[in-house]
């Protein structure tokens, strides 16, 4: 069978902006680029990697047709023969004399006009111009797509599902909407908003969603009301890193907890866990990396609890800086609300690092050997984290397992999955 | 005849550096040095040259008619002696001339006084050496960190020779009372307590130029004549670098500074005293009694500019718990980084006051937040702990 030609849309590419989404669009195109013909089109990209094209629309310049309203003025002369104020019915008009009048006219005129732009030539992807920034994207990735020869459509996420939308109205292609996060995760189960019913009309659209989780697949169907029928799991992988260990620089236990400080990973949570953890194990440290909205409140209540140097924060760091973390970590803890993967704990278990996590994750699906504890559980939590920490036969069981685990977890694996799905959609 | 006893307060903090949780452990020095000499440089050629300059030129003009008093921290003289000693120089002419006062202060420009005696103490002796060191001269009144004060000082000062404190002439110290007098403490009649006048002192400090517009020295002579009683001790307290660096010397503070001397001097209902000479004027005649501590800093003139919140609170705690160990070893430079971080500005970095006074904050603070100041002070403190941590198992008990 001929290979299927791919035309997918993501929104972050490393090394411009080093998310969890970037990552796993890197894993996924790279290991798909030997498997499919793949174009791959994002708002900002500084590489060109191997086995496939990664088309930046910040690098492309267009022209747009405006119309502006140019204003003009002109001026004419009039001659006018002023009447006395009382008309007089026997007006003689040669009494009058004539005035002459300079009189300006204001006018504007409508002239069609070329603007060069350069779309995504921004410092920021996120930030308050996002919804901004998902309409340029729509607008030039269809542009764009007119100009490759693809089979299928791939979206990532709701900032490229319109994109996905209009190309697919444009060529009838079918359209995949792969689903790496939702509002739900992000804000909680009220969550109604504008990005809410964007994903939900995405998954509508689409004729495939690709969850990376039943975990996420489940939220579709029960808070999205999608078809399950509609739904195809396909978990992410994790790249080999070279794991390495890292002499801490005390002797005490460290406990990692990576993630933005938003409500969604929970940084109250682990402070909580944290707080009980040091009631039976006081030599134990704690790192909180990452930045977000919570992160000062975070701060805060730590230094009222007076553990300022038992919890340390490193505000965001770099993919290095979380290796070495990893490298020292004893523990790794994930007390997310929703995660709809969580990519770290792989990694984490790629540095040898049991991890605790939340069981309203994808991990509970994909990696055996963690403990999990429901996210609101943080008295279990502790409980998990101490029992790692003073037990090494449980420490080394649950090793075991999850380096079982993670070699089911490959990008390879999520490839091969992927193009099964492009088989059955191209027909 | 009114006095004034115009006192200005010279400080720079040794900055620490934006020390991460990945700094620990590293032999990673504490203080950012290019940061410190950076700022130092720029103070002393805004600042302490060409006032003092002015300084001594009116010294000389008007004899002994012209004298003022001035407060320098342990660690300002330590950095210039090290980094500007053209500055310690002009220092000391303006200290020959034998017009200008020298206060104690404690070296380090601490909060020790209520925290621990001892180290108060201590940092009261170290800094009466540097300056006898540098000016030749044992300073007779105190002013404590930003005029800290309460009651409880008042023994150990006079237990270190000191005859009198400046302090804030604030609502919540001095009450209904005059604030253009000196005053006895309670605690003891031959201890005398200076207050403040702080809104005249923050005319020129905060107020001098404001929306387009310099305060003028022939509005503000009179401001200070117009005062209701007579006879008044007006004691003036400013930052020195208000001349020169808070205020550039484009907007003309310089010549506001010297024409108001002059305009002051040529009123001859004006006179400029020292600190000593005020209180040999103008003699306490009545008690007045701090209980709960005063300061010159934010609207809430008290302590909370560094303590004001929990993050100062915890990091302030944590330094003054590890002193016991940090002395136990003996070991110099150990104690050296600990005396510093006991400067009052790490801590007023922190605070994370709203509106104005947060304003103020900000304008002197080198991190970007209260909490990267925490965060790198308590990352400090960590390390410290995991050093001494490190003697403890290498030294012989």
């Amino acid at each position: 069978m001929k290979k299927p030609k791919v035309l997918m849309l993501g929104w972050e590419y490393p090394p411009l902006v080093n998310g969890g989404l970037g990552i796993a669009c890197q894993g996924l195109s790279k290991a798909l680029s030997s498997l499919v013909d793949l174009s791959m089109i994002v708002p900002k990209a500084s590489t060109t990697p191997q086995g496939f094209q990664l088309i930046g629309l910040n690098e492309k310049k267009y022209f747009n047709t405006l119309t502006q309203e140019i204003p003009v003025a002109y001026t004419e002369f009039i001659k006018t023969y002023p009447l006395a104020a009382e008309l007089n019915p026997y007006l003689q008009i040669d009494t009058a004399s004539p005035v002459i009048q300079k009189v300006t006219h204001h006018r504007k005129l409508k002239k069609t006009v070329q603007v060069e732009t350069k779309p995504f030539d921004i410092a920021e992807l996120y930030g308050n111009d996002l919804l901004k920034n998902t309409t340029l994207f729509t607008q030039y990735a269809a542009e764009e797509s007119k100009h490759l020869d693809f089979d299928v459509i791939h979206c990532h996420d709701w900032m490229t599902i319109p994109a996905g939308i209009e190309i697919k109205r444009r060529t009838g292609k079918p359209l995949i909407y792969h689903v790496h996060s939702l509002e739900h995760d992000r804000c909680g189960s009220d969550s109604t908003g504008l990005i809410f019913q964007i994903e939900k009309w995405g998954m509508e659209q689409a004729d495939k969603v690709v969850p990376v989780s039943n975990y996420t697949g489940r939220i579709a169907f029960s808070k999205y009301g999608i078809d399950p029928k509609k739904l195809y799991t396909v978990h992410n992988g994790t790249e080999p890193i070279k794991a390495y260990k890292k002499e801490k620089p005390f002797k005490d236990n460290l406990v990692v907890f990576v993630g933005r400080m938003t409500e969604q990973k929970a940084p109250q949570q682990f402070i909580e866990i944290a707080q009980r953890v040091l009631e039976t194990n006081p030599n134990t440290r704690f790192v909180m990396a990452g930045t977000g909205n919570l992160l000062a409140s975070s701060i805060e209540s730590i230094a009222r609890l007076k553990k300022g140097n038992r919890i340390h924060f490193t505000g965001h760091i770099n993919r290095g800086q979380l290796f070495d973390l990893l490298a020292m970590a004893d523990v790794y803890c994930m007390p997310s609300v929703s995660e709809p993967f969580g990519l770290t704990a792989l990694e984490a278990t790629q540095f040898k690092v049991p991890c605790v996590v939340s069981a309203q994750s994808g991990m509970y699906e994909v990696l055996k050997g963690a403990l999990y504890a429901d996210h609101w559980q943080t008295k279990r939590f502790a409980e998990h984290i101490v029992s790692l920490l003073d037990s090494k036969e449980l420490r080394n069981k649950c090793l075991r397992q999850a380096a079982k685990d993670i070699q089911q977890c490959t990008w390879e694996n999520a490839a091969k999955r992927t193009v099964a799905l492009y088989e059955k959609l191209i027909g | 005849m009114s006095a004034i006893c115009l006192y200005f307060q010279v400080h720079q903090p040794l900055r620490i550096k934006n020390f991460s949780f990945f700094d620990i452990g590293k032999e990673q020095s504490y203080f950012d040095n290019s940061l410190n000499k950076e700022v130092l440089n720029k103070v002393s050629d805004n600042c302490y040259i060409p006032t003092n300059t002015l300084l001594l030129s009116l010294i000389k003009k008007y004899k002994r008619k012209f004298k003022c008093t001035f407060s320098l921290s342990g660690i300002v003289v330590e950095q210039l002696a090290k980094h500007r000693p053209d500055v310690i120089a002009s220092f000391q002419a303006l200290a020959e001339t034998g017009c200008v006062e020298f206060l104690g202060e404690t070296y380090y420009h601490s909060l020790s006084a209520f925290f621990n005696t001892e180290e108060f103490e201590r940092q009261i002796k170290l800094h009466k050496t540097i300056i006898k060191k540098y000016f030749g001269v044992e300073p007779l009144y105190f002013r404590n960190t930003e005029l800290l004060f309460n009651d409880e000082l008042v023994e150990v000062l006079i237990k270190h020779k000191y005859k009198g404190c400046w302090l804030e002439g604030s609502e919540n110290g001095l009450g209904k009372l005059n604030v253009n007098r000196n005053y006895y403490s309670i605690r003891n009649k031959d201890f005398t307590l200076i207050p403040r006048n702080f809104p005249l002192s923050d005319d020129i400090a905060f107020r001098y130029a404001k929306e387009n517009k310099t305060l003028n020295a022939d509005k503000f002579t009179r401001k200070v004549l117009r005062l209701k009683s007579e006879d008044n001790a007006i004691h003036l307290g400013l930052d020195y670098e208000t001349f020169g660096e808070h205020f550039q010397s484009e907007t003309g503070i310089l010549y506001f500074l010297k024409n108001w001397i002059d305009k002051s001097i040529a009123s001859k209902q004006i006179q400029f005293v020292s600190t000593s000479e005020g209180i040999t004027i103008h003699p306490a005649l009545k008690n007045l009694s701090i209980e709960s501590t005063t300061s010159w800093a934010d609207s809430e003139k008290d302590n909370s500019a560094w303590l004001g919140n929990d993050m100062q609170k915890e990091c302030m705690e944590k330094l003054y718990a590890m002193r016991e160990m940090v002395f136990k070893f003996k070991n110099k430079s150990l104690m050296d980084k600990w005396s510093i971080l006991t400067c009052s500005d790490h801590f007023y970095y922190m605070s994370n006051k709203q509106h104005a006074d947060g304003e103020v904050h900000n304008y002197f603070s080198p991190f970007d937040s209260p909490h990267t100041a925490y965060i790198a002070f308590i990352n400090i403190l960590t390390d410290l702990e995991l050093k001494i941590g490190k003697m403890k198992i290498y030294s012989p008990e």
